[in-house]
C-alpha cells in the first residue's frame, strides 16, 4: 500500500495470541491504532509535564476505572427530573433543550 | 459527538492553572486511558480567567490544558442557555453561570463533574459522580 512501510517486530505470547484471533488483514490496523493511542497518551503526559504535573500511573488507572463507570440510564433520567423540577420546565422540554431526545 | 468522561468547572480549571491540582491531571490521563474526553465549558473558561487574572504562568497552564488531545471546549447552546438561565434565576445560591453550564454539560453527556464548588451536589442526584478539587 502507498505510504505504508513493512517492519519486522516481536510480540510477547499474550499479545501474539490476541493478534492470532484477528483476520490477517486486520493486524496492521489493530497495531497502528494501539500505537496511535500510545502517541496520544505520550502527548498528553508531555503537555501535563510542561504544566508541572506528573500524574501517578496507578492513580490515573484508578481514575480511568472510576470514569469508565458511566451514570446509568436511570441515574441520567433522575438527573433530568431533578433539573426539570429546579427550572420549572417539563422533563420533555428539558430533554429537548439538552439535546437528549427520548 | 464527543464522548465526555468529565466536565471541568471554573474552580477546577483555575486550580489546574495555579499548579496545585494533581487530581485534575490524574483524571485527564484517566479519561485519555479509556479513550474519552474532558469537557471545558466556555463559560467556565471565562470564569476561570476572571478568577486567575492576568498571571502569565496561570494563563500559560490554561493554554496547555486546552491543547491537550483529550480536552474539548464546549459552547453553551441556545437550549442549554435557557436551562442554565432558569437554574440561576430560581436559585439565588447558584450565581455563577459556569456552575449551571457544568451541571447541564454533565447531565447532557453522562459525565462526572469536577468542581471546587460544594453547590453542584445540591443540583444533581446523590449518586452522580462528582470529583472535588
Amino acid at each position: 500500500m502507498i505510504g505504508m512501510t513493512r517492519r519486522t517486530i516481536r510480540f510477547a505470547p499474550d499479545v501474539d495470541a490476541r493478534l492470532d484471533q484477528l483476520d490477517a488483514g486486520q493486524v496492521s490496523a489493530y497495531v497502528t491504532e494501539a500505537v496511535r493511542d500510545r502517541i496520544t497518551r505520550e502527548r498528553t503526559l508531555a503537555a501535563l509535564a510542561e504544566a508541572g504535573y506528573h500524574p501517578d500511573p496507578q492513580k490515573a488507572a484508578a481514575a480511568a476505572a472510576m470514569l469508565a463507570r458511566r451514570p446509568s440510564r436511570a441515574l441520567r433520567d433522575a438527573a433530568v427530573s431533578r433539573l426539570a423540577d429546579l427550572t420549572g420546565l417539563s422533563a420533555g422540554a428539558l430533554r429537548d433543550d439538552l439535546g437528549l431526545g427520548e | 459527538m464527543t464522548d465526555f468522561a468529565l466536565v471541568l468547572d471554573a474552580g477546577a480549571i483555575a486550580a489546574y492553572a495555579t499548579g496545585g491540582a494533581e487530581i485534575v491531571g490524574t483524571h485527564l490521563v484517566g479519561a485519555d486511558m479509556i479513550g474519552m474526553h474532558a469537557a471545558v465549558p466556555t463559560t467556565c473558561l471565562a470564569e476561570a480567567y476572571a478568577i486567575l487574572g492576568p498571571k502569565p504562568e496561570a494563563v500559560q497552564r490554561v493554554r496547555l490544558l486546552l491543547a491537550l488531545p483529550c480536552v474539548r471546549t464546549v459552547p453553551m447552546l441556545p437550549g442549554q442557555a435557557r436551562a442554565a438561565g432558569l437554574l440561576c434565576h430560581d436559585h439565588a445560591d447558584l450565581t455563577r453561570l459556569g456552575i449551571a453550564h457544568t451541571i447541564i454539560t454533565a447531565v447532557s453527556s453522562g459525565a462526572a463533574a469536577m468542581t471546587s464548588s460544594p453547590l453542584i451536589g445540591d443540583y444533581l442526584p446523590a449518586e452522580w459522580p462528582i470529583i472535588t478539587v
